[in-house]
């Protein structure tokens, strides 16, 4: 179910990302849907391992579709990913606050880590704009915690609700 | 049952972002961005490929539909415009047919006058009055023009009068059907004169026609120039009926050429400045 859920999550994604694409060319810079998309995956599922395989997957989709460095995403993704499960595991993060923050936090994150690695491994690296990084860290939040309440209200229930027994388990 | 990966989230973290990091630095190494599609970069693009088609497609008929509204938009003011402009053509062009049919009726106006070859002038009807006992019109042309009182006054049509009265600005015209107006005639194809007179209706009768005479419905009756007032050849009707008279004369109706119901623009013939050897008219 959670392979299917992602699946949908990542093909709107990929629809979103086209669709703005072609709209507004040049949106996509202040907006990142793939980040909402491993944000809440880490903060519901309840396997650390899967959050590290659907962010290496979303991330691969994202570098297919971008042209930065092709993993580069994929890297900053999985570790972002990664570090909300941790998170969310050890703190049992509830509520828009939390989620907009950890969004807000991946968001900024794997910006910062994507530039990091193209500077190391290209030789024109993309340059430290950290207002643009602001920028799309606030608009993707925004935009994450309006998902979030849609979802909430489509499915009537908190989506972002981990328990006692995934924390034990991590 | 729990994986491997399960089992060590760790250790799998750390093999999934090393060989990211392989895969990064494979790509790299033509230092070029522009460079890097791997395999796996296309065979993603493949596998999402249907949903970026769906993509273009919603989007493009999207486009379609909005291109259309905004072309339908178009088309509504652009038809409101045209409706306006039609509009606008249309009272325009009827102006100008009434424009054309003045010009057309002061044309016929000024060819009569010219045939007459008598100084003229051209007046307006101001007031017209045949429904009481006395039939006349008003003209906007007085004495300051140079009309004097019995001047004779015609349409594009025919007789329509003499003056009977004339103020510096307007003059007062006795119309030919009212019943004390007389003019001497004679007919087109006998040459038989006659007398006119105005019965106080629509028509006329026509007075001293001997028995004997020829006269038939349809002969065309034109001024004598014998009363000293009209001169020849002016057309004043056609004959409608002739009949037995009492004594030695026939009764003779005829209907006026002119059409008293609709008179716009007149002439005002002026014979007292009548040059005598062109008094003749030939219709």
């Amino acid at each position: 179910m959670t392979i299917l859920r992602f699946a949908g999550g990542l093909v709107i994604a990929v629809a979103i990302h086209a669709t703005l694409n072609k709209v507004a060319p040049g949106s996509l810079v202040y907006f990142n849907p793939y980040v909402i998309l491993v944000t809440y995956q880490a903060m519901r599922s309840g396997s650390l391992a899967q959050v590290i395989a659907l962010g290496a997957l979303a991330g691969l989709v994202q570098d297919a579709f971008s042209i930065s460095l092709a993993g580069a995403n994929a890297f900053a993704l999985t570790l972002c990913g990664y570090a909300v499960a941790f998170i969310n595991a050890k703190l049992v993060l509830r509520g828009n606050a939390s989620f907009g923050a950890c969004l807000a936090g991946s968001t900024f994150g794997a910006e910062l880590i994507v530039w990091t690695l193209t500077s190391i491994l290209v030789e024109t690296p993309i340059p430290f704009a950290i207002d643009i990084w602001l920028a799309r860290t606030l608009v993707t939040a925004l935009f994450g915690l309006l998902l979030l309440q849609s979802l909430r209200l489509v499915l009537g229930a908190d989506v972002v609700a981990p328990g006692q027994q995934r924390r034990r388990d991590w | 049952m729990q994986t491997a990966a399960e089992r060590r989230p760790t250790l799998f973290l750390i093999v999934v972002l090393a060989s990211l990091f392989l895969l990064m630095a494979t790509n790299s190494r033509t230092r070029r961005v522009e460079d890097q599609r791997t395999f796996l970069v296309r065979a993603v693009v493949r596998t999402f490929a249907p949903v970026l088609e769906a993509v273009d497609l919603g989007y493009v008929n999207l486009l379609d539909a909005w291109h259309g509204y905004l072309d339908m938009r178009a088309a509504v003011r652009e038809n409101v415009a045209l409706q306006k402009r039609l509009a606008e053509l249309t009272a325009e062009n009827v102006s100008l047919r009434g424009r054309n049919t003045e010009i057309s009726r002061l044309r016929a106006i000024l060819g009569y006058s010219e045939q007459i070859d008598i100084p003229a002038t051209l007046a307006r009807v101001v007031m017209i009055d045949t429904g009481s006992r006395f039939k006349s019109l008003i003209l906007d042309r007085g004495s300051d023009e140079g009309i004097r009182v019995n001047d004779p006054v015609l349409s594009s049509e025919g007789l329509v009068g003499r003056v009977v009265l004339t103020t510096p600005s307007v003059s007062k015209v006795q119309l030919i059907i009212d019943g004390d107006s007389s003019v001497g005639v004679h007919f087109e194809r006998t040459l038989r004169q006659g007398v006119v007179r105005g019965t106080g209706g629509d028509d006329l009768a026509m007075a001293f026609v001997p028995f004997t005479a020829d006269v038939v419905p349809g002969d065309r009756v034109y001024t004598a120039g014998i009363d000293g007032t009209y001169p020849r050849g002016i057309l004043v009707g056609r004959v409608t009926s002739v009949e037995k008279g009492k004594d030695l004369f026939k009764t003779v109706r005829c209907v006026p050429a002119t059409d008293f119901s609709r008179l716009e623009d007149l002439i005002v013939l002026s014979p007292k400045r009548l040059d005598p050897a062109a008094t003749e008219f030939t219709p």
